[in-house]
């Protein structure tokens, strides 16, 4: 009993020790996150202030606001290729995901579902080449697509761009499926359902978050690609925004407003598209760690 | 009747399995897998503008008697080692404190830390040549504001600190994205195991190394991972900031193979360090499957 009154106020003070430990460490945690968060901001921040300031104001005070915001920069960019330029990309884009998310889905389904002969082949090959990037096989690449005649087509700009992101769909989906419950499909078959009905009523609609987050993986790194874009493309015609902003900052070097107004044009909407949907591109983009 | 029952079970079986499949097979055979086949083979022959007599090994004697191939390599490497310090380490740091070490603001905070990843490369590499800049950018005018030098022919500039400043472009885009993997990791581990380590009185940093270290060891290895075959596909990021110079003081093998290919018109010697980088991509990318593999079984 004795010991325990000598105990107290000993751990009074241990606890109040502790308390003031935890504030600072508290502190320390926000302090270094907030410290990160600003890092990653400014950048962002300057681009968006600079491309609504004159040329002056963007050398004089970089980090102010725009004393009257320049639209004109934006509307200006109306009468350059650019907006040629992004509808190009729209079309590349879209015409590369879509078959490239259905072909992924149909062999990431039979690999994971299916016993066939080939499986093991086709399933190491696409391990060993998810990871290879456009310009390890370029030189090849080009000249079968010119062998082809469909340099400066949007054919020659689609098809790699559907090809070098199949691997990655197809280990995404592939993983996916292996975790489906195989009962569902299971009670389907003795009910007498072809693989095909199987696939379309009973395994389809229970996929809409996998195919959600490849598409939006998919979807920026086609809308974003650039080194296949400078190689296979020299006119116009076909050309998509990632090489049409180099040629605009070739043209306008000094015109920075305008050029980060054409980088705005392009960033603020995937950012937008990030916020709504960031569940699904956080997962997208951790896919590997599934 | 026999021969519609054949091939109503044909459908069932092997040509449901073959039609899903061939789409995928035939367009990654012919786009990716052939032409990776044929960089290896082009890469024992001469340059075509030479005859393309074949040579065996000889673009690969070239490239060890090429200063330059082994700046690009040294930094590839030097990119590897950083990033794993600074995005990984970073990374892990940043997850374990929004896991951990505040209760409010951490998905705001995580938001902000992620968003530089989906920006292009191409955009993050126009907008950091500006901030980058040496008279303008917004760097200088930061420095002169607080009264810091600042290297007259501007960072990317200088052939000691632009590759250091494209590293630092790296860890802007990228810390957010090993940020996530750690934390999805970290969120795994058990809040028993952390209430059992309060009870016996650990510090927040025993806690760290004792419980979350070992906890996410497979997302580390896997952060490692795709920290190497990253290295290896970069290619945008320095294009656009300094096209490998000055000099050749930030070439990596991204570039270097492209200029190599299409500015000096070697297509088989670039087609000779292609192969590299094909080799550490088979490698690295199958390991992290096998990782994830080995993860799944545990």
């Amino acid at each position: 009993m004795s010991a325990a009154t000598q105990m107290t106020p000993q751990r009074e003070t241990g606890r109040k020790k502790r308390w003031f430990g935890r504030r600072l460490r508290g502190g320390m945690a926000y302090g270094a996150l907030i410290l990160v968060c600003i890092a990653i901001l400014i950048p962002i921040v300057w681009v968006v202030l600079a491309s609504l300031k004159t040329r002056r104001e963007v050398f004089l005070e970089p980090l102010g606001l725009p004393a009257v915001p320049q639209w004109q920069n934006y509307t200006q960019i109306l009468e350059t290729a650019f907006p040629a330029n992004i509808a190009n990309s729209v079309i590349i884009t879209v015409g590369s995901v879509v078959p490239m998310v259905i072909f992924s889905l149909m062999a990431g389904y039979v690999l994971a579902r299916r016993v066939f002969l080939g499986r093991r082949l086709v399933y190491v090959v696409i391990v060993l080449t998810f990871a290879i990037p456009f310009h390890s096989i370029l030189v090849p690449l080009y000249r079968m697509v010119d062998a082809l005649g469909l340099l400066n087509t949007f054919a020659g700009l689609i098809l790699p761009n559907i090809a070098i992101g199949i691997p990655f769909s197809v280990m995404i989906f592939y993983s996916f499926f292996r975790d489906f419950p195989a009962e569902l499909e299971e009670a389907a078959r003795l009910d007498g359902c072809s693989p095909w009905r199987i696939l379309f009523s009973v395994v389809l609609p229970l996929s809409a978050p996998v195919v959600l987050s490849v598409v939006i993986l998919q979807t920026v790194n086609v809308w974003n690609e650039f080194l296949w874009a400078s190689i296979s493309t020299t006119g116009d015609e076909v050309r998509p925004w990632t090489t049409g902003i180099m040629q605009f900052q070739g043209e306008y070097s000094s015109d920075w407003p305008r050029i980060l107004a054409v980088v705005n044009v392009v960033m603020v909407p995937l950012i937008l598209l990030y916020l709504v949907s960031q569940k699904y591109f956080v997962r997208a983009f951790a896919g590997m760690n599934k | 009747m026999a021969s519609t029952r054949t091939i109503n079970r044909a459908l069932r079986g092997p040509i449901f399995d073959y039609i899903m499949i061939g789409p995928a097979v035939v367009l990654f055979s012919v786009f990716i897998v052939w032409p990776a086949i044929q960089t290896l083979y082009t890469s024992l022959f001469a340059e075509p503008t030479k005859g393309g007599a074949f040579i065996g090994l000889g673009n690969y004697r070239e490239m060890m008697g090429d200063p330059v191939f082994w700046i690009a390599l040294r930094n590839n490497l030097i990119f590897i080692l950083a990033n794993l310090v600074l995005q990984v380490g970073l990374g892990t740091v940043l997850a374990a404190i929004l896991d951990r070490g505040i209760r409010r603001g951490s998905t705001l905070m995580r938001t902000i830390i992620f968003a530089p990843l989906v920006i292009a490369p191409v955009a993050i590499g126009v907008m950091w040549k500006m901030i980058l800049e040496p008279n303008f950018g917004l760097l200088r005018q930061l420095a002169d504001g607080i009264g810091l030098p600042f290297p007259t022919q501007g960072i990317l500039g200088d052939p000691y600190l632009a590759f250091p400043a494209i590293i630092g472009v790296g860890v802007w885009n990228y810390v957010g994205f090993m940020m996530t993997i750690m934390l999805a990791a970290m969120q795994g581990i058990s809040k028993d195991v952390y209430e059992a380590a309060r009870i016996d009185g650990a510090s927040a940093v025993q806690t760290f190394i004792s419980i979350t270290l070992p906890g996410v060891r497979y997302a580390l290895v896997l952060c490692g991972l795709i920290v190497i075959v990253g290295s290896f596909k970069t290619f945008e990021l320095v294009y656009v900031l300094t096209a490998g110079g000055p000099g050749n003081a930030t070439q990596v093998l991204g570039t270097y193979i492209v200029e190599s290919a299409f500015l000096v018109f070697q297509p088989n010697y670039a087609a000779g360090m292609s192969v590299i980088v094909l080799l550490v991509a088979i490698l690295f990318g199958s390991l992290q499957v096998y990782n994830r593999e080995s993860k799944v079984k545990t």
